[in-house]
């Protein structure tokens, strides 16, 4: 199995991964924030306002939370709400601000929220968001919690090989063997590269849709690309005695014989394979 | 690709050294399309050193393999690795491929029925 390692610098996810990020914030918009956000990687930035915050319920697809420290009561009543929720409560929460005081800080580490940045530290704080998704998106995989991962990539082959080399890190946090680690990277990689070949014609403009959902019992990829799709019910079996000596129509073969299940739309541009396994003992 | 070419006793053996990816594969078909033009039908394809091959990879195979075969030739797969012998295995193409695991005799082995 050919990998690439993923990107050196923190925060640097493989190919074009964006990174999201959730701003909570009430009275103002410090003018730092969005410049140091963007510094440390972040692509997509959502504010959300106290009032906003009430009315959420659904966790949100982000790498990470972004709170104001304003000293509101509302903000901290409302995230403290939202954190009861194992989802939302799982994300990393950070704090920024232009306290200085230790004393602070402190405070708000014992609040459970992950870390607190200063605006004037630009190096610091830079870095920390960068380590800190990375840290996540790890711990979001080996917690084997229900839980996504989702993300869109340019339609090129080195791409699907990158993610692929993040599927590996599945074998350090569930029950999946590294044969059936093997079988989950080789039935995306087909999937992957059908999606980049056959689906948007390697035209690199067109995105692949990757997201993969981890349950305590089994993991779900999606793949969906912006192609024509397919008519799903004209694949041939490859071991029928007239096929076997074909050259094509083996990929989606072997991708059902390695998966567990595998599924497609009507229109046959996306694909939904399933793999099960044992879920871990309970750790004291 | 990196494919090492050697030729013994009218077998020639070509030595895998990468994996066969869909960007790749073509280069394994040309080599196999060129060694049809020039009438060599003794192939042996030596997996040893690959953890890798794709879909349309295997199906080069099975296309060059139908006409060197009606040619009285055979492709021989040497040595697998346990994650290429799987690809065989769920394809079948274990039952239609020969599939040696050492490098000796490859003279006589074209001379005995393919399977």
């Amino acid at each position: 199995m050919t990998t690439t390692p993923a990107g050196d610098a923190p925060g640097q996810m493989p190919g074009n991964l964006t990174t999201r990020c959730l701003v909570f914030q009430h009275a103002a918009l410090p003018p730092a924030l969005l410049p140091l956000l963007r510094a440390g990687g972040v692509r997509e930035i959502e504010i959300i306002t106290a009032q906003q915050i009430a009315t959420i319920t659904q966790p949100q697809m982000a790498d990470f939370i972004a709170v104001v420290d304003e000293n509101d009561e509302q903000l901290s009543v409302q995230a403290e709400r939202l954190r009861q929720n194992t989802q939302w409560k799982l994300l990393p929460w950070l704090v920024f601000g232009a306290e200085t005081e230790y004393t602070r800080r402190v405070a708000v580490l014992r609040r459970g929220f992950w870390e607190y940045l200063q605006f004037d530290d630009e190096e610091r704080t830079r870095k920390k968001i960068g380590l800190t998704i990375d840290f996540y998106r790890n711990c979001r995989i080996s917690r084997h919690m229900e839980g996504w991962v989702s993300f869109q990539f340019k339609s090129e082959y080195s791409f699907v090989r990158e993610v692929n080399f993040f599927i590996s890190r599945l074998q350090y946090m569930t029950t999946l063997t590294q044969a059936e680690i093997e079988d989950i990277q080789y039935a995306f990689l087909e999937i992957g590269n059908n999606a980049v070949e056959h689906g948007n014609t390697g035209n690199p403009e067109k995105l692949v849709d990757i997201s993969y959902l981890i349950f305590e019992d089994k993991l779900i990829i999606r793949v969906a690309d912006e192609g024509q799709g397919f008519d799903v019910s004209k694949i041939r079996n490859p071991l029928d005695d007239d096929r076997i000596e074909h050259a094509r129509g083996r990929g989606i073969f072997l991708v059902k014989q390695m998966m567990d299940e595998v599924d497609f739309n009507d229109k046959g541009n996306v694909c939904l394979m399933t793999k099960r396994f044992a879920p871990l003992p309970a750790t004291a | 690709m990196d494919i090492t070419r050697e030729e013994k006793d009218g077998v020639v053996i070509l030595r895998l050294n990468e994996d066969v990816l869909v960007e790749n594969f073509q280069e394994l078909k040309t080599v196999l399309e060129e060694l049809i033009t020039r009438e060599n039908d003794r192939i042996v394809i030596d997996m040893h050193r690959i953890q890798y091959f794709c879909s349309q990879g295997l199906g080069t195979i099975t296309s060059s393999l139908k006409i060197i075969r009606e040619r009285g030739g055979d492709i021989k797969i040497l040595n697998p690795a346990g994650r290429i012998l799987k690809l065989f295995e769920l394809t079948r193409l274990n039952k239609i491929l020969d599939i040696l695991q050492e490098e000796k005799d490859l003279k006589e082995r074209f001379q005995l029925p393919t399977p």
